[in-house]
């Protein structure tokens, strides 16, 4: 039970700090012009956060990913990029594209799964 | 601003002032019609995605030894996929509060630039703008974007109750997959947990890439070439670095050479 209630305090712990970012955006986003064009800054910065977090997942990822070998999941990435981009931005299609990409590779060309 | 103007915000809808504002795109009957386009919306690859990304959680928080409960309240309670896999991560760790509050903050700290920048869009979105406290808790990188996207084109007062009806959808997709992810942990084929594992960065990597602006799409591809490298050389702040360089990096170059937003 020791460790039931330690689960929950580290979970008000991640929620209470995550909780903290979007509080203060609020707070410092009520005293700024809504027109001015610091939002934009606000927004390439984010941009470019999630671009970071999207290459790492792709080139150092945790868990099953990181044993695929990382040319594999490069390839598949660039295929699921290429579909959607040349056939009409159909996002299903890309992501299913990517994925069987991946497991063919896996699967036939071998080496990184169980 | 004074309390009191907070009633009578500047974009006064419809017809008044079409002359000088552009028509919106995606005017609603009403605001329960704006709450239900909101969860048709959802309901499909973003509600998929959030199901898929939530599985994994699930499956690692079983892993660790969380209880089910506790795995299946996260989502909704922290809101913030990396920052829920950090969190398990340190758990099974034992780390100590204060290691895990800092760990989770830094791997979260993507929602402050995120959500000052719908801070415009929820201008005049909600009667009382204590609301957009409330709002601030539905945001994700999936809600983010759509938001981003749809926002302009949808009035400003059916804004909120549109992306309510798209963050929950989600957030139900969300609770429901990581309760799946812990059940059925270990149970399905490793191949098949492979495939759905790598849809999250090819979705994320694909609606972050469509946007329509030249600078946060510039952003976007700095960020992805410089976060690898920086990542080695700071693995705790290498995201927060990154963002901040590249991010300033391609605003200051939309301003030298600006462009239509249209690309």
């Amino acid at each position: 039970m020791g460790t039931e209630l330690y689960a929950w305090a580290m979970l008000g712990a991640a929620a209470l700090v995550t909780y903290g970012w979007r509080y203060a955006a609020v707070l410092i986003g009520h005293r700024l012009n809504p027109n001015s064009p610091v939002f934009q800054w606000f927004a390439c910065v984010a941009y470019a956060i999630i671009g970071a977090l999207v290459a790492r997942t792709l080139i150092f990822p945790v868990g099953m990913l990181a044993d695929v070998p990382t040319a594999y999941r490069l390839l598949a990435f660039a295929l699921a990029s290429l579909t959607f981009y040349s056939l009409g931005k159909r996002l299903w299609l890309a992501i299913l594209v990517g994925v069987l990409s991946l497991l063919t590779m896996v699967t036939f060309v071998g080496d990184g799964m169980p | 601003m004074k309390p009191t103007s907070r009633t009578a915000p500047p974009e006064s809808p419809q017809t008044e002032s079409s002359a000088q504002e552009p028509p919106f795109r995606l005017h609603f009957p009403s605001g329960k019609a704006a709450f239900w386009q909101g969860m048709v919306n959802a309901f499909g690859t973003p509600a998929l995605i959030l199901y898929t990304a939530q599985t994994g959680f699930g499956s690692l928080a079983q892993d660790s030894g969380l209880s089910l409960w506790v795995t299946t309240l996260a989502p909704g309670i922290i809101w913030a996929l990396p920052g829920q896999v950090v969190f398990v991560e340190m758990f099974g760790l034992g780390a100590s509060a204060f290691t895990i509050a800092v760990a989770v903050a830094v791997a979260n700290a993507r929602f402050l630039p995120m959500t000052l920048s719908l801070m415009p869009l929820f201008h005049g979105a909600t009667r009382n703008r204590k609301w957009n406290y409330a709002l601030a808790h539905l945001i994700s990188i999936n809600t983010w974007v759509d938001l981003m996207k749809r926002g302009p084109e949808i009035p400003p007062e059916q804004r909120a109750p549109y992306f309510v009806g798209f963050a929950l959808t989600c957030m139900v997709a969300g609770t429901v997959g990581a309760w799946q992810g812990y059940v059925l942990a270990g149970v399905l084929p490793p191949i098949v947990t492979l495939g759905l594992v790598f849809m999250v960065p090819i979705y994320f990597g694909l609606i972050m890439s469509n946007t329509p602006q030249f600078s946060t799409l510039f952003a976007f591809a700095v960020g992805c070439a410089l976060g690898p490298p920086l990542h080695l050389l700071l693995p705790e702040w290498g995201m927060v670095v990154t963002g901040l360089l590249a991010g300033t990096f391609a605003f200051g170059i939309s301003l030298k050479f600006p462009r239509k937003p249209k690309g």
